[in-house]
């Protein structure tokens, strides 16, 4: 895939993609398009992965399996396994227990919730295939393999629940007993009077949207090894996940352990994209099993696996009335949705339906809206996570719905987003949910985007192809989302058990390079170039050669709760370095001036070099002046020795960064295949550290939301077993089904972050859904279809089109 | 997704594969490219206790032609094939299938007996050979046979082949000078098996009426080779009605099972489309007298 990059002059505040060229210093670093520090590491095949952890002694683990989607677990046979070759151990809930070992507790909770805490190895019931049962450890993989293959589950198999509506009617078969229902939670999503709204609307449109399972599907799949000290106590786990340090604190909760004997590294992660967020049971086991066996324990997941016991995502069903006046005016929007668990909660509870729902009327404004999230637990992979958080499903319904008002007017569909947009000057503005916009001018992305991709001929185009029998379409979107979710105490208030700050440490010695450690972790969205660039920046140095980034690692980086996700690093930690990096500089400052004998306002930092304003022969290096910090003799009164500095930002708001997509598709009404003629980008994210880095997460964003909408779908029959359990049946997209994504920028920087970053990783999955369902219903207007269910697939198109059955309505 | 363990010989000549198959029969299997077989056996979906890599046979690595025929020796890799001038100049159905068959990596790997004897229904090869009346030499320690392509594909992965049985050759026969001929095909993504598709050649008599036709759809049980479009065409001229009706006449008892990709309904529509796809492409190529366009 290759996209291009159109850097508008209209970004602002400085043209990024000039490079000045070796000019360092405060404003010349961020921006840089420098190549990602990272790459040559990946790409020659040197980064350690958890596969690449090998120990003396090492023994690995297999994981035994639920085979049943539902049922009672009567009895669990290892004797065959135990007597198979290699076999070190077999270890199930009741060993467990014996050990101490509590459950894996849930992050996300509502009031009322039914589950906070779930078991590490299935207890009584199984409630989805792949569950884990039990683990067996023997030498070496296929010796684990073979053995797990031996032990025997006696199920007493119970009716499957595959369809979460079902689940919540009367009478359904009940997962977890004891809660008398299947709803694990809920939660209203309220704000303004939105029935007032509907009595005096001219217009109503009722639809309703189903949206199918999803996953992230990370390349590198989970996996853990982890290696125990009889001696000194302390225990080390390399992990595959985007949160190393509530790893660490779910481990030391779970297990009772200490935390300062506990160390957990994540190396190279091949991707994470939410699925490698929340800790995970063989994480838990892996570090039991090392204790026990006084062994260093490895087990990496397989591709299979990785489809039976890996969070899913986006499985949502809703019902939706969009009010209008005659005008196209939006009055309010009120509905349900109701959002498929899977076999019990994830880390995540029923996150994923409320953030997407917090910011579903999006770049409109409407103070009115009632939406009621219903979580209800099917026999199913349990769901959580994925890019995009529950907004990609929340902007394909509420922008289908505004083309459908558009339509029912007969109204033009920028007309309408245009006279319902938030006013720039009505900035920052309170959506009816209570979330602050810091500011935004959403008209000018869409002006933008249309006039990139030509929307005032495309109507002449599509006629003079619909003549030949050609189906055109154009769709395009609008959305902002909030992105760095902050400060930490309202998050936790909203029932997320963990904080959103960020802390940096930066370090320099007397070499005058830096070392910044931030206990984020990269799963390749470029955080240590990001953050080497922003240090860099502040400190006058070169990122490539002057500057390393530290991640991941709990021994060495300070605590942080939240890691990669909710696309906070480049905001929030980006804003840590920030603050870390000028407490370095302003010693740095007031050092050189005591020891050029200036004054301290006089004194800049460029180049490597400290200063005297106009005066480039009254100079230091900085290396000088990080030696005499770092030898503590000669400092000005006051002044301690050492350049080692930490900074905690938790942000003080979240930020909103906002895009219009726009695409133009042509379908074949003979195949009911799609292309993407033409996909185009406008994206303001505030302050670009390095545009390329921004690129290539709109890119891969994009085409995550481009396989969701056409391709990718995880399907269960009515006995509840999954039939994709592979990339043959499960298909992603490819560089062939992508197309060139033209990307545009403005920057508005967040006028409370340092450094003026939003953020951003998640922001190219977005739209894709809503931008290619619109798409399809301009090409399919003839035809009177009305685009509510995903994947577009093309026996859906083409039965649609070809007017057998329902189709895409 | 690591296999249950076997034993592995790698046999260089053909008897002693033979030999090998006629001692271990239902226990072994022959490995090829193992493009299909090694992902059954890490789904641990097949377990063969032994393994017998026909791939270090020389003989069974060739491709020549034979009284005017192609023949392609089993372990043929596909990528040799598609590069082979020889199949370009007289079959260049088979490298316009090949195109189709997975991706360039995998191909490198694949073999042509591979994808023949593994019968996958949405296969080209299968197809294409189909299409062009090809003969399958088989081998065992019994003695030698040859089964027609129209006998050979049994049902879903299924073959004329015993489990001693080693699929030794292919024989293509040549084509009448001028025929045209074209594979079409509709994947969810490039490289995916088909969810339907096409081969068909067309050769024109003297006065440009159909002298001979051979249509084969792929995405049923066995590649669907169509009687009904022959009668329609054959003797008739290849105009756009005729065209039409014989795409429809080829799915006529054309049963393709559905699954998550596609319903058996949209895949009988797509056949047609495809069906009339080839039709026409042929027709084209058979007027500019054979030739690539
Ligand atoms: C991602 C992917 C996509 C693919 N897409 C396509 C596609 O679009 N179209 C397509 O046609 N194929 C596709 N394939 C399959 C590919 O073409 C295989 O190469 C082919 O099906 C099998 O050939 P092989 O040489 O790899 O055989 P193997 O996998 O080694 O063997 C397959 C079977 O044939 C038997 N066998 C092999 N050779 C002989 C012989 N000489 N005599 C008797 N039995 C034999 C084996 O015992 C085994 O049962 C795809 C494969 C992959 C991995």
């Amino acid at each position: 895939m290759t996209w291009t990059a159109r850097l508008q002059g209209e970004a602002q505040p400085q043209a990024a993609d000039e490079q000045p060229s070796l000019h360092l210093g405060p404003g010349r670093v961020i921006g840089r398009r420098i190549q990602r520090l990272e790459d040559p590491r990946l790409l020659t095949g040197q980064a350690p992965f958890v596969a690449d952890v090998n120990l003396p002694g090492m023994v690995h683990a297999a994981i035994v399996r639920s085979p049943a989607a539902h049922g009672y677990l009567r009895t669990i046979d290892a004797a065959e396994a135990l007597g198979s070759p290699g076999v070190q151990a077999v270890l199930t809930a009741k060993d467990l227990d014996e050990l101490g070992v509590g459950e894996m507790p849930v992050h996300w909770l509502r009031p009322g919730q039914r589950n906070v805490s779930n078991p590490i190895l299935a207890t009584d019931k199984v409630y989805y295939v792949g569950q884990p049962v039990a683990v067996v450890v023997a030498d070496d993989a296929y010796a684990a393999e073979d053995a797990a293959e031996l032990v025997s589950l006696e199920i007493d198999p119970l009716p499957a629940m595959v369809n979460a509506e079902e689940a919540l009617q009367p009478g359904a078969t009940i997962l977890h007993e004891e809660w008398e229902t299947n709803l694990l939670a809920e939660h209203i999503a309220s704000g303004g009077d939105v029935d007032r709204q509907f009595e005096h609307a001219e217009v109503v449109i009722a639809e309703r949207f189903q949206i199918q399972r999803q996953a992230g599907m990370p390349i590198e799949t989970r996996g853990a090894a982890a290696t125990y000290d009889p001696l000194t106590g302390e225990l080390t786990l390399w992990v595959s996940t985007q949160m190393p340090h509530l790893v660490k604190t779910d481990i030391c909760q779970v297990c009772g352990w200490p935390g300062h004997k506990v160390r957990v590294i994540a190396p190279a992660v091949g991707g994470g994209f939410g699925v490698k967020e929340p800790p995970y049971p063989e994480e838990i086991v892996v570090c039991v099993l090392a204790k026990q066996l006084a062994r260093p324990v490895k087990w990496v997941e397989d591709r299979r696996e990785h489809f039976l016991a890996s969070v899913q995502a986006r499985e949502m069903t809703w019902d939706v009335e969009l009010a209008a006046d005659g005008n196209g005016r939006i009055l309010g929007l009120r509905g349900r949705v109701i959002y498929d668990v899977g076999g019990h909660a994830s880390a995540q509870g029923i996150g994923v339906p409320i953030v997407g729902t917090g910011m579903m009327l999006g770049p409109y404004d409407v103070q009115h809206m009632r939406v009621h999230i219903l979580g209800a637990v099917t026999n199913k992979v349990p769901a959580g996570a994925y890019r995009g958080f529950g907004r990609p499903q929340a902007t394909f319904v509420m922008e289908r719905l505004v083309d459908e008002l558009a339509a029912r007017l007969n109204l033009d569909r920028a007309a309408v987003r245009q006279r319902n947009f938030i006013a720039p000057h009505a900035q920052p503005y309170r959506n009816a949910l209570g979330h602050v916009y810091d500011g935004g001018d959403y008209g000018r992305t869409l002006d933008r985007a249309l006039r990139q991709i030509g929307y005032d001929v495309f109507a002449a185009r599509q006629a003079e192809a619909r003549a030949q029998g050609r189906l055109l379409g154009i769709g395009f979107v609008t959305f902002v989302m909030e992105a760095g979710l902050g400060p930490s105490e309202q998050i936790v208030r909203g029932g997320h058990m963990t904080g959103t700050y960020e802390t940096v440490l930066i370090r320099m010695d007397p070499s005058g390079k830096a070392v910044v450690y931030c206990g984020s972790s990269s799963q390749g969205q470029g955080h240590e170039t990001t953050l080497a660039q922003v240090c860099a920046d502040r400190l006058g140095l070169d990122p490539e050669r002057d500057v390393v980034v530290v991640l991941g690692d709990t021994a060495t980086t300070p605590y942080s709760p939240a890691s990669a996700i909710g696309s906070r690093v480049g905001m929030v930690g980006g804003a840590a370095t920030f603050l870390a990096a000028d407490r370095i500089r302003e010693k740095l400052v007031k050092l050189t001036a005591h020891l050029l004998e200036a004054n301290v306002g006089d004194i800049e930092i460029s180049e490597g070099l400290a200063y005297v304003q106009g005066s480039k022969d009254r100079a230091l290096t900085i290396q000088e002046v990080a030696t005499a910090a770092c030898l503590g003799s000669n400092l000005p009164d006051g002044m301690l020795p050492g350049l080692e500095v930490s900074e905690t930002f938790d942000p003080p708001v979240s930020t909103f960064p906002y895009a219009t997509h726009a695409a133009t598709v042509e379908i074949d009404p003979d195949t009911g295949g799609l292309t993407i003629l033409r996909y185009v980008v406008v994206q303001d994210c505030g302050t670009m550290i390095n545009p390329s880095v921004v690129e290539g997460q709109i890119a891969g964003g994009v085409a995550q939301g481009i396989g969701g909408a056409l391709l990718e779908q995880l399907v269960y029959n009515s006995d509840g077993q999954p039939l994709t359990t592979s990339f043959m049946d499960y298909l992603l997209p490819t560089a062939v089904e992508i197309p060139d994504i033209e990307i545009v920028h403005l920057q508005t920087p967040a006028p409370d972050i340092p450094g003026g970053m939003k953020g951003l990783g998640e922001a190219g999955t977005v739209a894709p859904a809503a931008v290619l369902g619109n798409a399809v219903a301009d090409a399919l207007a003839p035809f009177g279809i009305r685009v509510t269910t995903l994947p577009l697939d093309p026996d859906r198109l083409w039965r649609a089109i070809n007017r057998r059955g329902d189709g895409a309505s | 997704m690591k296999p249950a363990p076997f034993a592995y010989d790698a046999p260089r000549e053909t008897a002693q594969v033979v030999e090998l198959l006629a001692k271990y029969g239902d226990d072994a299997k022959v490995l090829a490219g193992g493009q299909s077989l090694i992902p059954l056996l890490n789904f641990r979906l097949a377990r063969p206790d032994r393994l017998i890599d026909v791939t270090r046979v020389p003989a069974l690595s060739n491709i020549e032609p034979r009284d005017g025929s192609l023949v392609i020796a089993a372990a043929t890799r596909q990528a040799t094939l598609e590069r082979s001038a020889l199949t370009a100049q007289g079959w260049p159905l088979l490298i316009e299938a090949l195109r189709y068959v997975a991706h360039s990596q995998i191909r490198a790997l694949g073999t042509v007996g591979g994808s023949v004897a593994h019968a996958d229904p949405a296969a080209e090869l299968p197809a294409a050979f189909m299409t062009l009346d090809a003969r399958f030499h088989l081998r065992c320690a019994r003695g030698a046979r040859t089964v027609p392509a129209a006998e050979f594909f049994v049902s879903y992965f299924t073959t004329a082949l015993e489990p001693d049985e080693l699929l030794e050759e292919i024989e293509v026969p040549p084509l009448p000078g001028g025929t045209g001929y074209a594979f079409v095909e509709f994947a969810r993504r490039h490289g995916d098996f088909a969810l339907g598709g096409a081969a068909a050649l067309i050769t024109l008599d003297a006065r440009g009426m159909c002298r001979h036709i051979s249509l084969t759809l792929l995405g049923a049980e066995t590649p669907w080779r169509s009687p009904q479009t022959e009668q329609v065409l054959v003797g008739n001229p290849p105009d756009e009605q005729n065209l039409v009706e014989a795409a429809h006449a080829a799915v006529q008892g054309f049963e393709p099972s559905g699954d998550i990709h596609g319903s058996t309904e949209y895949r009988i529509g797509l056949a047609e489309t495809m069906a009339l796809r080839a039709l026409r492409r042929a027709l084209d190529r058979a007027h500019t007298g054979g030739r690539p366009t």
